[in-house]
């Protein structure tokens, strides 16, 4: 049971895919328990994924009701082994910040509704759709596990206004 | 270590190798890129940066080293000295984004301006395109930070009477970020 340190860009753990949970030991346990009591100790952070504690697993914790913005539709706080985004629609814009990329932030493309899967800590599995703020936590969060910045999902800003291609 | 800073612009008919050219020589005089921006407008590309050296180069040196990369790619190079403070962004407190747009005439960039600069909204970024079709269009989409006691109606009723006069549409949407 920690508040842990925080892994900082340009450590490479953050550049890693994770591994597959595959029981949950008491390993599996002691990271989730880290993870919340981190998620705790920032009162304006709403997800953190096990490689921003330097645990290279597929583990992440999220409370959307941190927020204003996620006060309307929220799964409140969860601790997610495995998750997995089985589907998507619509798309909106957000901007973004990272604990682990500080003083910077970017436009980032990213669905408005998903319905996610993962695994509990009784190893139960469970599914559910969400949308707007938590699904963009979710995104990001999951992204993680994938060795993904936002910053790799940011979009050239001019080609907003780009010229539209002549037919 | 006590860095010195400088302003530089570029721009010149587009072609392969600018950035690279004027690159070049800030990396071998040892110059950091601190902030900047490159793009295209029109065929002509331009970029605006702002460099930093932990070398004290006078401005004529700089310009002088530039030479070569102004004369082979026909670019107009400006260099000038800004203090440190100059560097840095100040926190942004209240983001918006605005897009304007509608038939093109004179006047549709100056009179939102005017009407921000009047009531100290800050225009942080700014990008305009007339659009090539039979009517063309004209689009301004813009950042803005407004002052910290400005309301979201008190703003668009300010934008609102602009847009009114100029006879243009607008939009307006808050720029949250997501600390996550």
């Amino acid at each position: 049971m920690a508040v842990r340190d925080i892994v900082i860009y340009p450590d490479r753990r953050l550049k890693e895919i994770c591994a597959e949970i595959k029981g949950i030991d008491d390993y599996t346990l002691s990271v989730a328990r880290d993870l919340l009591d981190t998620l705790h100790n920032y009162s304006h952070t709403v997800g953190i994924a096990a490689p921003q504690i330097g645990e290279l697993v597929r583990i992440i914790v999220i409370d959307a009701s941190k927020n204003k913005k996620g006060q309307k539709i929220n799964h409140g706080e969860l601790v997610m082994i495995n998750p997995e985004i089985l589907e998507w629609s619509s798309i909106i814009k957000t901007r973004e910040g990272c604990l682990s990329v500080p003083d910077y932030t970017g436009n980032v493309n990213r669905a408005r509704k998903v319905t996610v899967k993962y695994y509990d800590l009784d190893g139960n599995e469970h599914r559910f759709d969400t949308e707007g703020f938590e699904a963009v936590v979710l995104q990001h969060e999951i992204d993680h596990l994938d060795g993904i910045l936002f910053i790799d999902r940011i979009i050239s800003r001019r080609t907003d206004l780009f010229r539209r291609k002549n037919y | 270590m006590d860095k010195y800073f400088y302003a530089l612009t570029v721009i010149g008919r587009d072609k392969v190798g600018i950035v690279a050219s004027i690159a070049e020589v800030l990396y071998e005089k040892g110059i950091s890129i601190e902030d900047s921006v490159s793009t295209l407008l029109g065929d002509q590309f331009t970029m605006t940066l702002i460099v930093s050296s932990e070398k004290n180069y006078g401005v004529l040196e700089l310009k002088k080293a530039f030479a070569k990369a102004r004369r082979d790619l026909e670019l107009s190079v400006s260099l000038r000295r800004i203090e440190k403070e100059e560097a840095k962004t100040k926190e942004p407190e209240n983001l918006y984004s605005v897009s304007v747009y509608g038939e093109d005439r004179v006047g549709i960039v100056y009179f939102v301006s005017k009407a921000f600069a009047e009531n100290s909204i800050n225009i942080l970024d700014l990008r305009t395109r007339l659009t090539k079709s039979e009517t063309p269009m004209y689009v301004m989409i813009m950042e803005v930070d407004l002052p910290q006691d400005m309301s979201e109606d008190e703003f668009k009723k300010i934008l609102d009477d602009a847009c009114k006069k100029i006879n243009v549409d607008y939009s307006v949407r808050k720029i949250e970020t997501y600390e996550l």
